[in-house]
């Protein structure tokens, strides 16, 4: 046959044959037991050299009893490891490659009060049903944690002073809308695609930004009210999409004490953190928000976290002038009312807008949230090409 | 549970140490590394367990009645052969319903729904919208390969216990090799000695397999191919082509390196996968490509699809047809979505064009154009770039993103930045590593196993730690897990 061939042989080498431990790795071979100190020495070695990234790493899981438990585990491994100076060999490699580690020495355990470490690690165990090689956002925190206090997510202040007023009449390609549109994984699927189609308006410069596995419940895992100040500072748009939550149901700090996700106390705080936001974004008077709600979700349990937190974006949106919350439960909805995979288009088709997670949008569903996120935009502000143009 | 964790490390010590204590007592090894296996399977989705079992079960029990020919009731009373006939047919068309159900019937569904929308007429077929189950196309066909063996007589009927312990088996179970049951049984059978364990391979292969997908494979993805197959047209048309190229290299790096991990730590449990990739980008021709990339799939692909349709002995015509189905069907059991489909037809023209060509070569004596050195060279690149082509189609979320990448090769301007010198070092790089002599690895391989215990530890514990602070923080799930 002229096509899938066989291999000549299944393993390297002249031996050939069915594949089996043979004479050569017979003569090749060591004792099992030699096998397993060689194994046990390079994996307490490994440990004892990355005792700070492993330590770092269990500060950033979900508040909560495994969280506890890893940090108890790795804290005193850490100590041990630093007393003796191994932690510096992986600190120095650190360093060469340019990036920003923060010393978890003060970390301790979720109950004793501590700060967690530096903002770095994706989920740890990420869904292995998604698509492509995505690492996808935790759906899944848990609800009974015990926490620590955290940074404060509101100590980021807003920029000064507005360095170029955004355009007051309709943007022209010389003198475009500048949009930035950010958030957690769920803007990973639909960013670069609203980009894409902003950037086909010719009158609109836009730029997106994502973090995955972060939100506003972890400010130890990713600041993103400090981030916010960055971006308006930096590049001053004149319009923002932010779409936050798929990873926020989470307990929290609120005065040093453990906030169950959607107590009383937790709703407070939670909505104090994204009227924060709100206000971040809407400190220039020039400048419009976009807050995107949750799309439905295939878990019964996971949508119904959703939609409270949904309420609460509504709930802020509605309390500020120059922000707009964008429901989008809606747009995804199947046939029957529910969450699904395939909903019906505008010509009658089954579209695929979801992914194999029942949580991110595909690359259609990006389309389609990307379309109503520029037809809201396009309400709140003028994008008719300007005479000018 | 991934390979490259902590978590998974924790697990195989634990396996590492129970499997050679109670490797000399199979009645206690069996059962305790089929519980190993369902404890690796079900950290994903416990839910899943009962679907492998059942797969277990299913196939034991047609591979029983297939086995026995003759049965007192039922079909088999139509005759041995027939009988036998029956009962692989019946396990076929089981593992073929269990994948048809889980993987392809929503696409089915929604495109036999739209086309008849599409003439007027309502009513759609529903869809069923359930998670495909890890590594479901891998163990199916493992499965397959049982029944249809022992029904060509090629292999005896497995003990149940054995049949078991051989499907579910955790190094190879998500995301292969496809490693068939007559490769399996003879090793179930046999009692390795725990004093001549392969480790200096196996550490070998582990710590290579971590490399490819942590290091090479991650930063690939986050640096250039995520962002640029996201949005092709914000980049420059040398971003695309690059991107293009770094896919080819990560999804390689991706999948090897699983394929070594698996291979790896089957060797430190005593038994030998057969080789699934062999420096697939040096192949001059798309059939040499096949020879070298996913072998245990292309020779599956060959041993019960080909030549059963007929293979070559049938004529040019069903030469052509047969090549061209099995292209299809291989690309259709990546996905459910047409660009698997366009990826497979793409390999199969290809192929069927280098058999016409070389059959009007051997027929004319034409002699080669080039000189040979010219000619090779040229050889590679018309392969290298067909292959590329392909891989825009299997990247590509749907049809017409793969149309938007294509045609952001010819973009001039709105350089994006991507293309720095280090994603074209490592993509370069690692392309020129396939050309590298093919001993290297036994080399330190020879090396590493002149060195002390203590050594070697140290070696590994090293690797480790270098792999992780090379490698972006994190782990992405491996690419051939959706499959």
């Amino acid at each position: 046959m002229s096509a899938p061939s066989a291999p000549a042989d299944h393993r390297s080498g002249p031996s050939g044959g069915q594949p089996r431990l043979d004479a050569t790795d017979r003569r090749r071979g060591v004792a099992a037991g030699r096998v397993l100190a060689a194994g046990a020495f390079g994996l307490v070695l490994a440990i004892a050299l990355n005792a700070q990234q492993l330590l770092r790493e269990a500060s950033q899981k979900p508040f909560g009893p495994e969280r506890d438990s890893s940090v108890a585990v790795w804290a005193p491994v850490e100590s041990a490891s630093s007393a003796v100076g191994l932690h510096l060999p992986r600190l120095w490699a650190d360093e060469a490659l340019g990036r920003t580690v923060t010393d978890p020495a003060g970390t301790q355990s979720a109950s004793d009060g501590a700060t967690a470490g530096a903002p770095a690690s994706a989920d740890p165990d990420p869904d292995p049903e998604a698509t492509g090689g995505i690492v996808l956002a935790e759906t899944g925190a848990d609800d009974e944690a015990s926490a620590a206090p955290t940074t404060s997510p509101r100590t980021a202040t807003a920029p000064g002073t507005d360095p170029e007023p955004a355009p007051a009449a309709a943007p022209t390609p010389d003198n475009p809308l500048r949009l930035a549109v950010i958030g957690d994984s769920m803007v990973r699927f639909f960013g670069d695609t609203m980009v894409s189609l902003a950037d086909q308006t010719g009158v609109i410069d836009a730029k997106t930004e994502h973090q995955l596995s972060s939100g506003l419940t972890r400010p130890d895992f990713y600041d993103w009210p400090a981030r916010i100040v960055e971006v308006m500072a930096a590049d001053d748009p004149d319009a923002v999409v932010l779409m936050y939550g798929g990873n926020d149901a989470q307990a929290l700090i609120v005065d040093g004490q453990t906030a169950r996700p959607f107590s009383d106390a937790w709703v407070g705080e939670y909505s104090a953190r994204v009227g924060h936001m709100m206000d971040l974004v809407t400190t220039d008077p020039d400048r419009i928000l976009i807050w995107v709600g949750q799309p439905i979700m295939r878990d019964p349990d996971f949508d119904r976290k959703m939609v409270e937190l949904n309420q609460i974006y509504a709930a802020e949106a509605g309390a500020r002038e120059r922000v707009r919350y964008v429901d989008t439960r809606d747009l995804f909805r199947g046939s029957d009312g529910g969450f699904s995979r395939y909903v019906i288009d505008e010509a009658g088709q089954r579209a695929d807008v979801r992914l194999t997670d029942g949580v991110h949008l595909s690359t259609i569903g990006g389309q389609w949230l990307s379309q109503l996120l520029l037809d809201r935009l396009g309400e709140m502000a003028d994008l008719s090409p300007s005479a000018e143009s | 549970m991934l390979f490259p964790t902590f978590v998974f490390g924790a697990f195989f010590s634990v396996v590492f140490v129970v499997n050679w204590l109670t490797r000399p007592h199979p009645t206690l090894w069996k059962p305790l590394m089929l519980a190993a296996s369902i404890v690796f399977y079900g950290w994903w989705s416990w839910r899943f367990v009962f679907l492998l079992l059942a797969t277990v079960v299913i196939n034991w029990v047609v591979g029983h009645y297939a086995a026995a020919g003759l049965r007192e009731s039922g079909p088999a009373t139509m005759g041995s052969d027939q009988g036998r006939r029956w009962w692989v047919g019946l396990g076929v068309a089981a593992n073929l319903t269990i994948l048809g159900v889980f993987k392809y019937w929503d696409f089915f569904a929604v495109e036999m729904s739209n086309l008849l929308e599409s003439f007027g007429i309502s009513g759609a077929l529903p869809v069923l919208e359930y998670t495909l189950p890890v590594g479901i196309s891998f163990y199916t066909f493992q499965a397959m390969s049982y029944i249809i063996d022992i029904g060509r007589g090629h292999i005896r009927e497995m003990a149940p216990l054995d049949f078991a312990v051989y499907l579910s088996f955790f190094p190879q179970l998500v995301a292969g090799p496809i490693v068939r049951a007559a490769e399996m049984a003879p090793q179930l059978a046999a009692r390795p000695d725990p004093r001549y364990v392969p480790a200096a391979e196996a550490f070998g292969l582990i710590l290579n397999g971590l490399f490819k997908k942590v290091v090479i494979s991650s930063f690939l993805a986050s640096e250039i191919v995520d962002g640029v197959f996201a949005d092709p047209s914000a980049h420059s048309g040398l971003e695309v082509a690059l991107a293009v190229y770094a896919y080819a290299v990560q999804i390689y790096a991706d999948f090897s390196g699983y394929t070594d991990i698996a291979i790896g730590v089957a060797l430190l449990l005593g038994f030998r996968f057969p080789q699934n990739f062999d420096n697939p980008y040096r192949a001059i021709t798309l059939q040499d490509f096949w020879r070298r990339w996913h072998m245990t799939l292309s020779r599956w692909l060959r041993d019960y699809l080909y030549v059963p349709l007929g293979g070559n002995r049938r004529g040019r015509a069903a030469t052509y047809r047969n090549l061209m189905l099995v292209m299809l069907l291989g690309g259709l059991w990546h996905g459910s979505t047409w660009n698997f489909v366009i990826w497979g037809g793409i390999h199969g023209v290809v192929l069927a064009v280098e058999r016409l060509l070389r059959e009007h070569r051997e027929r004319t004596g034409m002699s080669p154009l080039l000189p040979p050195g010219i000619g090779e060279t040229v050889r590679w690149l018309v392969t290298f770039h067909v292959v590329c082509l392909a891989w825009v189609f299997f990247r590509s979320e749907s049809l017409s993103a793969a149309m938007e990448m294509l045609g952001a090769l010819a973009n001039f301007g709105s350089y994006a930045g991507t293309a720095t010198p280090l994603v074209i070092a490592v993509t370069f790089g690692a392309l020129a590593f396939q050309f590298m002599p093919s001993d290297w690895f036994e080399q330190l391989r020879d090396g590493f196993a002149g060195l002390g215990w203590a050594s070697q530890g140290a070696v590994v514990g090293l690797s480790l730690v270098a792999i992780d602070v090379l490698g972006p923080t994190g782990v992405a799930p491996f690419i051939y897990f959706q499959f």
